[in-house]
């Protein structure tokens, strides 16, 4: 049975090698990240498309900040918390309450609150919780985060009970009918966060807590102070969870209970499993494809929601213990092979995994085309009858001329997802579709980008 | 006095209630070493069988009494499929995946809940001659709580108690508890145990169901509801023993029951501030074994 034992210590991260002289390229990838994304509103606009997907985006941002904050505890310190919400709440609030009841405070000055307050509380949590492991753990970070709900829930006369903080002000810039600005202030925060999450969990700091991680006595006997590390983990996380509380705050120009509610935690823990929990991005590619699914799917089927979501967590944790980023960035090297050999190894890994996304592609493509139409399910199916015929004898005969190792076939593979995007673009298939493609499009840059692989295709 | 007697009663009836679910939880939890999230779910499917049961097949209030001994075994039958299904497969695998994996069981039940009764509020009739009240300390109680839940609380107590302390198969079990490796060496078929264990949890909470769905409505979201209740109980009582979640049970009546007299509320929030002082201090709840490393 896979589990995330069996996921080799090589492919997860901050063991692998050569991860310092990536460095550099990841900051140039934030940077280009941040001059893309920037831009998508107007884009959004200019097409005429509804607003619905700036807001989309934004809350994207938002819960990707959270992921991946409670990444740096469920998977690079290996603590799982069922309570991570509480410093949702805890920002949110603070910054919501600075800025109702004391009027004239500085938007900039309540924003810096909530992680300060997120950390404040971590703190004090955290010194209870560290010392115990596993499932108490889990169940005392619960216990704590429902008592942080219940008193924002039964507070009246502080926080407003559960009718919630109401009419938060906010600056004027922030709220613009279109989500633009408010987009873009997200959107600036977030990345700007998750750059600042990126560079602790590849310092020495957070080589330490992946060592904690993989052996916590080991650590210990090595010198490192586990439980105070630890605390830092869980503070750096509190912290970032309430920067996060503080962005949905401005949303929505108000806070409720919910936001510290137990289902949030589990949502942000299923966000990572789905990512990939030993990986970095992994939480935020699990925000958009959960954000893009619930999005296709409670519009016309809330009923259905949960059973796919619960499904997809069932699937995961049997089939794809390492989340699909995991997925993907999993290698079976080892030290001895020469470099003919790992190349084939390579290949042959990346023919494996390109049929699985093949299906995978059929499959959720067809699934939420039916959804959206599911009078035309019979033409639905029939045409993904034939992209599985005609594609499979396509995709068959690019993946042999692979074997030669020429470069103009690496530079088809490259472009070779433009294909089904085009088509599928063509076929409106939802979001949630599409999303899948680019999953595609994304392992296949991972495997044909690799250094060896493309000095092999160099020769 | 009488007051106190009163909310002491009330509070004996919540506990009563949220013993015959937590049992099931912590029994599994202390053979199995799953702490299941999805067994609010079969405590939901025991109250909607009955529901169909009284409103659909038999139509009459009398039929209570056939769902009481038919429904907890069809949420037996369903605690069997889960478990041969799904959970039989993750026994190694790290406990936080297990609770993940109960977790996405728990989305799936939920789903599927709303898929065949749909989303409204259902309510079932009181058995006939239980629909009265009963006057006691000069205050009336529902006689169904006296007469029915009471009795069916104590005989459950008592009888895991027989079971697991008096039998050969209860001693078995608790073998299972200490080392499975040793047992199925001795050549008891662990598997199967396993799946008797857990479909004897099942029934468990399928008969909390059943006996808790004439007290209030049987709705879909009762098994979030109730799980989060049922984990403090355990919690506080100590993961694995009966005897602590009887305890945790009683104090978490109580403290509700009084709570509300005294602290209107907050009293949940007293709850989960007691189950959060329990794991700091005794981490292993108040009559658990000492915690290892393993859970």
């Amino acid at each position: 049975m896979h589990t995330s034992q069996t996921i080799s210590a090589a492919s997860r991260p901050g063991t692998g090698q050569a991860r310092a002289s990536h460095g550099d390229r990841t900051t140039w990838m934030f940077v280009a990240l941040l001059c893309v994304l920037f831009w998508v509103p107007e884009v959004v606009l200019a097409m005429g498309w509804t607003k619905f997907w700036i807001t989309l985006l934004a809350e994207v941002c938002i819960w990707s900040l959270f992921a991946v904050a409670f990444n740096l505890l469920m998977g690079y310190t290996g603590m799982i918390s069922f309570g991570q919400a509480a410093y949702l709440g805890i920002g949110g609030y603070t910054a919501g309450l600075l800025l109702k009841k004391i009027s004239g405070f500085p938007f900039a000055l309540g924003l810096m609150a909530a992680p300060v307050s997120g950390a404040l509380a971590a703190l004090i949590i955290g010194y209870f919780c560290i010392r115990l492991t596993h499932t108490y753990f889990a169940m005392l970070t619960l216990a704590f985060s429902m008592i942080v709900y219940y008193i924002a829930f039964k507070w009246y006369s502080f926080t407003g009970g559960d009718n919630g903080l109401i009419g938060i002000p906010v600056p004027a810039w922030v709220q613009d009918p279109t989500f633009a600005n408010y987009y873009k202030f997200v959107l600036v925060v977030t990345l700007v966060s998750v750059y600042v999450l990126w560079r602790i969990v590849n310092s020495p700091f957070g080589k330490t807590l992946t060592a904690i991680r993989e052996n916590p006595d080991r650590a210990g006997f090595v010198g490192i102070h586990v439980k105070r590390y630890q605390l830092y983990a869980f503070m750096v996380a509190g912290a970032f969870s309430g920067l996060a509380g503080a962005l949905f705050m401005i949303n929505e120009r108000s806070v409720y209970p919910e936001l510290a509610f137990w289902t949030r935690s589990t949502q942000v823990l299923l966000m990572s499993i789905l990512g990939g929990v030993y990986t970095f991005f992994g939480p935020i590619i699990g925000a958009f494809m959960l954000q893009l699914m619930d999005a296709d799917i409670t519009q016309d089927y809330p009923q259905i929601w949960q059973l796919f979501l619960g499904s997809m967590l069932v699937l995961i944790l049997y089939a794809l213990p390492g989340g699909i980023l995991g997925f993907i960035q999993a290698r079976d090297t080892a030290s001895t092979d020469d470099t003919a050999t790992r190349v084939a190894k390579a290949l042959a890994e990346f023919r494996r995994k390109f049929w699985y996304f093949f299906a995978a592609t059929l499959f959720f493509t067809a699934f939420f085309r039916i959804l959206q139409a599911p009078d035309t399910w019979l033409t639905t199916v029939l045409l993904t009858g034939a992209q599985a015929v005609i594609g499979g004898f396509i995709c068959r005969w690019l993946l042999h001329q692979l074997n030669a190792l020429g470069q103009g076939w690496r530079v088809t593979f490259l472009l070779f997802p433009v294909l089904p995007l085009a088509l599928h673009i063509a076929l409106h298939t939802p979001m949630s579709g599409l999303m899948i493609i680019v999953l595609w499009a994304i392992f296949i840059y991972h495997y044909l980008w690799q250094a060896d692989i493309r000095a092999a295709f160099r020769r | 006095m009488s007051d106190f007697f009163v909310q002491f009663l009330n509070g004996v009836t919540i506990a009563m209630t949220l013993y015959l679910i937590a049992s099931g939880l912590s029994l599994v939890f202390g053979v199995l070493g799953v702490l299941n999230f999805a067994h609010g779910s079969l405590y939901m499917y025991g109250s909607f069988l009955l529901y169909t049961l009284m409103r659909h097949v038999f139509n009459t209030p009398s039929s209570f009494w056939i769902g009481l001994l038919v429904v907890p075994l069809l949420v037996a039958l369903l605690g069997i499929a889960l478990e041969m299904g799904f959970l039989r497969f993750i026994y190694k695998a790290d406990p936080l995946y297990q609770l993940l994996l109960t977790y996405g069981l728990v989305l799936i039940l939920s789903d599927i809940v709303k898929l065949i009764w749909g989303a409204e509020n259902q309510s079932v009739s009181r058995p006939p001659g239980f629909d009265g009240s009963v006057a006691l300390f000069g205050q009336l109680f529902p006689s169904y709580n006296i007469y029915i839940l009471l009795p069916c609380g104590i005989a459950t107590m008592l009888g895991l108690y027989y079971f697991l302390n008096r039998t050969r198969l209860g001693r078995i079990i608790r073998a299972a508890t200490q080392d499975r490796e040793m047992l199925s060496a001795l050549g008891v078929n662990v598997r199967l145990l396993y799946t008797g264990v857990f479909a004897l949890g099942a029934w468990l909470g399928g008969l909390g169901g059943v006996i808790a769905a004439p007290m209030g409505a049987v709705y879909p979201g009762m098994d979030l509801e109730i799980i989060l209740d049922a984990f403090i109980v355990v919690v506080i009582g100590g993961l694995g023993s009966l005897a602590g979640t009887a305890l945790g049970a009683l104090i978490f009546g109580l403290l509700r029951s009084f709570g509300i007299l005294f602290v209107p509320q907050f009293e949940t929030l007293f709850i989960f501030i007691l189950m959060a002082v329990v794991l700091v201090v005794r981490p292993q709840g108040l009559l658990g074994k000492q915690v290892t490393s393993g859970h």
